[in-house]
């Protein structure tokens, strides 16, 4: 799979291997979005291919795909007008509208890779998802077991209790 | 006030995700408030934008798939219904009616968001995601479980928070020690009764002062993507947390936030704001006000 960046400059191409072993090729720029493979980068050089070992395929192209669109909004190019932060925005509002599963997996590839916007923009999303929720519904849609006691439990809406009139 | 009903930007804001149901409050608030004296070019206007509103909710590719943004559509309707003149009326209910229909075939059928199984979140990120939610959602997370508790409890999101709600972190002695914290007393002989800021690590600390000044108050206080900006005079939507100051801008001026200080606004005072705009200074001043939604500034104070 390929990510192609701007074809007029001669970058260096990046090998990066998935946690099922496929391979994965971007520009240099499209992977310095994430502080990870920055650092890996510069310790190592472009020749060898970085493995990723926790990512999967389809979570590392959707991972990559956020990056080379955000490393080719850095471009200026002299025959098209630059990218707006409207547009960009739009783009990021489709980009996290997946299955709140991938969601998650996302997170987890955007924390490891330590790409911090990506990581800003999914943890936003996830909060969307959560705002507005009672306690009973968050804990339906993510599977969380209520451990409270009772006692504990109207000890926290007690004290909390202008946020649950 | 139909310039500064514009300056709301509740057309635009009406067509982005999560600001829909805050702008479909605000305009039913408003309408409520001032349809029937408008002037018939601000009624048109106001037409429009429930018009709008109800065009935005049965648009797919919109994505106001929330049962939060059809529960408030559904209110604008009924607003709608009592307020708008007969002729207007039957016209715009029955946009509204298709439109909630057209809602509830798009996304009612979906299966609720299986997700395989509970993908937990290490406390980082949980508080990571934790600081996008306005401080209501957040005390709802923490009456989640016990990790989340403990999470949600975190002082720097709370501090933040007690600071743009309360405009200060400064406290008094009687509120720490209600929040049982008695360290940090620095002598000061103008000011006897405030104590040091307390440290960020303390357990809860935040947490608690919060929640004791929030007694009794309208959670209305606590939406995170309104908030009226002093320095712009506007009533302005934030597109982030507005403690983080090098994303979050003054959505209309594109000016950097923590030069412009803006402070949460309720509904309520949106609408004093379209309707004049002496009295929105005033219960964002220090005067006192004599309405429900207390003196922001003062508030704190006055405890």
């Amino acid at each position: 799979m390929h990510f192609q960046g701007s074809p007029n400059m001669a970058e260096k191409r990046v090998k990066l291997i998935s946690s099922d072993n496929d391979e994965f090729e971007v520009d240099e720029a499209v992977a310095f979005e994430s502080e990870t493979l920055r650092n890996m980068i510069q310790d190592t050089g472009t020749n060898v291919p970085i493995s990723i070992p926790n990512v999967s395929s389809d979570i590392l192209a959707k991972v990559l795909e956020y990056c080379s669109y955000h490393a080719e909004t850095m471009e200026t190019h002299d025959d098209k007008p630059p990218i707006t932060d409207a547009q960009i925005r739009e783009w990021d509002a489709d980009f996290v509208d997946v299955h709140p599963a991938t969601l998650y997996s996302l997170i987890l590839a955007a924390n490891y890779l330590n790409i911090k916007n990506l990581l800003d923009l999914i943890c936003q999303a996830v909060a969307n998802n959560i705002r507005g929720k009672t306690a009973v519904e968050i804990r339906k849609i993510l599977h969380i077991q209520d451990d409270f006691t009772y006692e504990e439990e109207m000890e926290i809406r007690r004290e909390t209790k202008w946020a649950f009139d | 006030m139909e310039r500064r009903y514009r300056s709301l930007q509740l057309n635009e804001a009406l067509s982005r995700r999560n600001d829909y149901a805050e702008a479909c409050r605000e305009l039913r608030c408003i309408l409520r408030a001032v349809y029937v004296y408008a002037p018939i070019s601000f009624q048109a206007l106001l037409y429009e934008d429930v018009e709008h509103a109800f065009h935005t909710l049965s648009k797919k590719e919109k994505r106001m798939d929330d049962i939060r943004h059809l529960e408030t559509a559904k209110l604008l309707l009924q607003t709608v219904e009592q307020i708008f003149s007969s002729q207007n009326c039957t016209e715009v209910v029955a946009k509204g009616k298709t439109a909630t229909k057209t809602w509830h075939r798009l996304y009612n059928n979906r299966n609720p968001e299986p997700l395989p199984e509970y993908l937990h979140l290490s406390g980082d990120i949980l508080l990571h995601v934790f600081e996008y939610l306005d401080a209501r959602s957040l005390a709802t997370a923490s009456a989640v479980c016990r990790a989340w508790n403990v999470i949600a409890t975190d002082g720097k999101i709370w501090r933040n928070w007690f600071l743009y709600v309360y405009g200060t972190s400064n406290l008094r002695e009687d509120l720490m020690t209600a929040a049982e914290i008695r360290e940090d007393i620095i002598p000061d002989s103008n000011r006897p009764t405030i104590l040091k800021k307390p440290s960020n690590n303390a357990v809860g600390y935040w947490r608690k002062a919060f929640n004791l000044c929030s007694k009794g108050r309208s959670p209305h206080l606590s939406t995170l993507n309104r908030a009226y900006c002093p320095t712009c005079k506007e009533v302005i939507w934030l597109r982030d947390p507005p403690w983080k100051p090098a994303k979050g801008l003054c959505v209309t001026r594109e000016q950097v936030l923590e030069y412009h200080s803006p402070r949460p606004i309720s509904v309520s005072q949106v609408v004093r704001f379209v309707v004049s705009m002496a009295r929105v200074s005033d219960s964002c001043s220090r005067d006192s006000d004599d309405d429900d939604d207390h003196n922001l500034e003062n508030s704190f104070l006055e405890l």
